[in-house]
Formats: C-alpha cells, structure tokens, sequence
C-alpha cells in the first residue's frame, strides 16, 4: 500500500542525492560557461572583463586544438578497434573450459585494476624505456637498434598503453555476453554443418551485438578524458604529438592559468562528450523498458508477478 | 627521497579517500535507491537518466570552478576535498547499481512485511536490508575501485600532503627510470589490494559499468 505517507517519505529520500547532482552539475557548467566568455587570466587578478566569443574562436583556430582533436579521435578510434577485436578473440577463447581458467581469468582481467598512474609509469620506465626498457633489451640482444617509443611515436605508445587497460573491460563484457548465448542454438548449427567461421558470424557475432556497442558508447565516454597516461609518460608532447582535448585544456587552466580560454576549451569537450553520451542514454533507455527484468513493480493490491499467481493457485 | 612514512600517509590518503567517499555516497544513494525502485513515480525514469547524463560530463567541463572554488574555500590538497568529489563524482553510479539491485527484490515480501503492519521503518531494518546485503557489498567493492583508482581529480586537487597513491606515483615520472625496485615496490603495494578486490567483484563490475545494460 503506498500510501501517501510513503510517497511524501520517498520523496524526501531520493532529495539528497538529486539535490546534491544538480548542484554538482548546474553550478560548476554555468560558471564555467560565464569563465568561457571572459578574458580571464589567474596571473592577471582584477582584469576580468567580457569579450564575447573571442575565448572559442581563439580556442577552435589554434592549430594546437586541431592536432588535439585529432589525437583525441585517433586514440579512441584506435583503442576501441584494439580492445573490441582483442576482446572479441580473448572471450572467445576464455569461453572454453580448460584447466586453469579461474588464474587465467584474473591474469587477463587485472590490468582494468591496475591504478593509471602504474601502469603508464610501468610502461614507460620498465618496458618502452629505450635504455633500461625490456623492449629495448630485447631489440638489443636480437642486435637491432633499441626504439624510443614515447618519443618517435608518442601517440601510438599511448593507444598501446589504454588498450591495455582497456582491453579487460572489453573482454569481461563480452564474456559475460557470451555466456548468455543458448547453447542449444549453436548445437543446431553444427549439425546443420555450420563451421566455426559461419557459426561465429551468423550466430555469435549478432549475439555480441548489443554487448559491443556499450563497449563502444561506455569506452568512448573514458576515453575523451584520458588523461594521468598522458601527464606521466609524455606530458602531451613532443610538441602537441600526444595531446588530447583532455590534456589541452589542463594546460591552458593550470600551467598557463587562462582560465578563459580553458572553460572554451572545457566547454567544447563537454559537447563532444554529449554527442555520445546521447547514444548512450538511449541505448540504456531502451534497456530499461524493454526487460521485463527492469519493469516497475506493480502497485500494492493488484495481483504481481504471474510465477506467484501460479505459486497460490497450486 | 621518499621516506617510509611517507609512504604511509599517502596509503592512508587514498583509504581515507576511497573508503570515505563510499560510505559517504551510499549514506545519501541507499534511500534515494529505495526510494526509486519501491516508490517509482513517472519521472523516476528520468531522473535516474539524467544522474547517468551527469557521469558523462567530461571532468575537464568543471575542472576551473571545482579548482577555484576549492582555491577560495582552502579545501585544495585536503583529504576532505577530494572525499567530496570522490563522492559526487561516483553518486550516480552508486545509485544505478544499488537500483537495478533493489528492482530484484521481489515486491511481495514487503507487501507481506505491509500487510503484517511494519512500519517504513520496520520494513527497511528487517526485510529489505538483509535482502539487499549482497548488492550493497557488490556496490560498495566496486566503488573502493573507482575511488582508489581514481586519477584526474586526485592529480588536479592534491599537492603532496592529501596525495592519495595515484598521485604519489605519478611523481616517480619525473627521474629517468632508475628506480625500478623503488616503483615495482611502491606500485604493487598500490595495486595489490584492488587486484583481490576486483577478483572478488568482476560479475558485479560488468553490471555497475554498464549501468545495467549488460548483466
């Protein structure tokens, strides 16, 4: 029976957190968005003054923003096609029993736990290093010439690095996807004769389907804000080589201390970040309604679930 | 260099860090969840959207306000700052898994619980607590995760004093590589704890990362 005293206590239980969101969301976007259009420097205190729309087109025509928004592209473009198709394969082959499959599961699923500032320090001091590094090591004792991988190709180095981490995520949806295909589905095909290439194509692969793309929509949200990978192994260098959005508007706000011009450029990432988070809310939106799983309970007093009207009637 | 309790303090930052920030934001999610899955109104729908909406604003859209705010209000490199983003960053979140956890919890037993005259109050100590245990345990595992793990708002907001061991590891970036035993020591002391954790978590991280849509 809810009554109206449960409703009005409901309420007051979820204001908090709504209260709290909002305030969250709402006061630091707007000042932000006041910040975007002011000339606005820390090092310059008391010489705030409205200028309009210059901070963005500053901001969208410095060709340090376009190499950023390319390498932005470029390392979720490029971690995403690594961790699906290396996932892909992973659970797969993680799918079948094997002796050991508990420690080879937690071995492939530990990276995703590994804290980013570890794991790029480990990459960079112990295994890209072009004098210590194990690569390095190895290229030498094969008697070739060891490779400065962060400084020859940053950006690359650090895809390799994200999709490392990232690759577990990928993996373990995937898996827990595919442990949901009905077994009985796939021993019809192969005593239709189906292979494993066509069996993996017309049945696993439309299975995934769903799975993948919120591997895709979730990574995406993370990955527009890589960032302590950066800071640690190249701080957005050589140059601009490795600098994403993420990186550009930290430097603009705390090394140069242009607040205005980093809240455009925060402002920018916001919307780009919108773009996907659209496809993704209607995606889990979708979710949510079409599950019987998810639905509503019904009210008190009608008859529930259908597996208790069964239970009282036997 | 670093001495040892150096070390210490900066494990203690990120356990007051992480552990803090889960108490504290499953104090303010638990009965907002309750409230969504056992009294949903039509907009229940919309508002637990839009605190998904919040997750996925980049952390760079706030990071001036949040910096000069914490700046004026002397909450920079303080535990208690960074326990406040902590929370709020990862509220939403909480809220999703403790709510997709409450939906399992069959409606009958609390009518029964109604019926039998429990009040709101009896209903929530007795029936739903032991019942949502194991989504409270799965939420407040994978949040220590996120928290621990945590590395934009804990680079941004900390100096050396409430660094948490994300940041603190990040200083071993700047002398070329030399200290390997130094780092490997200091790293597998900082990933340890989460690796057993995470192990003991992994079925509930799908289902908490992807807010639902895979489980």
């Amino acid at each position: 029976m809810a009554t109206l005293h449960t409703r009005a206590a409901a309420r007051l239980m979820s204001a908090p957190a709504i209260i709290l969101l909002l305030c969250w969301m709402i006061v630091p976007l707007s000042m932000t968005l006041y910040f975007s259009v002011l000339r606005y420097n820390l090092l310059m205190p008391g010489m705030e003054e409205y200028i309009g729309f210059q901070n963005y087109s500053y901001f969208l025509t410095d060709p340090a923003f376009l190499s950023a928004l390319t390498n932005t592209l470029l390392l979720v473009g490029g971690v995403i096609v690594i961790t699906i198709v290396g996932g892909v394969a992973l659970a797969l082959l993680l799918d079948q029993p094997f002796f050991g499959q508990g420690i080879v599961r937690l071995l492939v699923i530990a990276p995703f736990f590994v804290m980013p500032t570890v794991s790029a320090l480990v990459w960079k001091n112990m295994l890209m290093h072009p004098v210590n590094g194990l690569f390095a090591w190895i290229a030498k004792s094969l008697g070739l010439q060891p490779y400065d991988f962060l400084a020859q190709a940053p950006l690359a180095s650090i895809i390799a690095i994200v999709a490392w981490q990232w690759l577990p995520f990928a993996t373990l949806i995937l898996l827990t996807a595919l442990q949901s295909l009905d077994e009985e589905q796939k021993e019809a095909a192969e005593m239709d004769g189906a292979g494993f290439v066509s069996k993996f194509i017309w049945i696993v692969l439309p299975h995934l389907a769903r799975a993948i793309t919120v591997v895709i929509l979730i990574e995406t949200i993370f990955l527009l804000s890589v960032f302590a990978e950066i800071l640690v192994t190249t701080n957005g260098g050589p140059g601009y080589a490795s600098t994403n959005i993420t990186y550009l508007v930290y430097a603009q706000a705390l090394l140069q201390f242009d607040v205005g011009g980093a809240s455009a450029g925060g402002i920018v990432a916001v919307v780009l970040a919108n773009i996907v988070a659209f496809f993704l809310i209607r995606l889990i939106g979708k979710n949510l309604e079409a599950e019987p799983w998810h639905a509503p309970f019904p009210p008190a007093g009608r008859p529930s679930s259908p597996s208790s009207a069964g239970r009282s009637a036997s | 260099m670093q001495t040892r309790s150096d070390y210490g303090r900066h494990v203690m930052n990120s356990v007051v860090i992480a552990f803090g920030s889960t108490f504290l934001g499953l104090l303010i999610a638990i009965p907002a969840a309750w409230s969504m899955a056992f009294a949903p109104t039509k907009r229940t729908k919309d508002v637990l959207m839009w605190m998904l909406s919040t997750k996925m604003l980049p952390p760079v859209g706030v990071l001036l306000p949040i910096y000069l705010m914490f700046r004026d209000f002397g909450l920079l490199d303080t535990r208690t700052g960074l326990v406040v983003v902590m929370t709020l960053i990862n509220l939403p979140i909480i809220v999703w898994m403790l709510y997709t956890y409450f939906k399992e919890i069959p409606g009958d037993i609390l009518e029964a619980a109604r019926m039998d005259g429990a009040s709101l109050a009896k209903e929530i100590v007795y029936v739903l607590t032991p019942m949502a245990i194991p989504g409270i345990a799965s939420t407040l595992l994978l949040n220590i995760i996120m928290a621990w793990n945590e590395a934009f708002w804990t680079l941004n907001l900390t100096a050396a004093k409430a660094a948490p061991l994300t940041a603190f590891i990040a200083s071993y970036s700047s002398p070329e590589g030399l200290f390997w035993a130094k780092l490997s020591a200091a790293s597998t002391l900082a990933i340890a704890p989460i690796l057993i954790i995470g192990w003991f978590s992994q079925k509930q991280l799908v289902r908490g990362l992807t807010f639902g849509a895979v489980k």
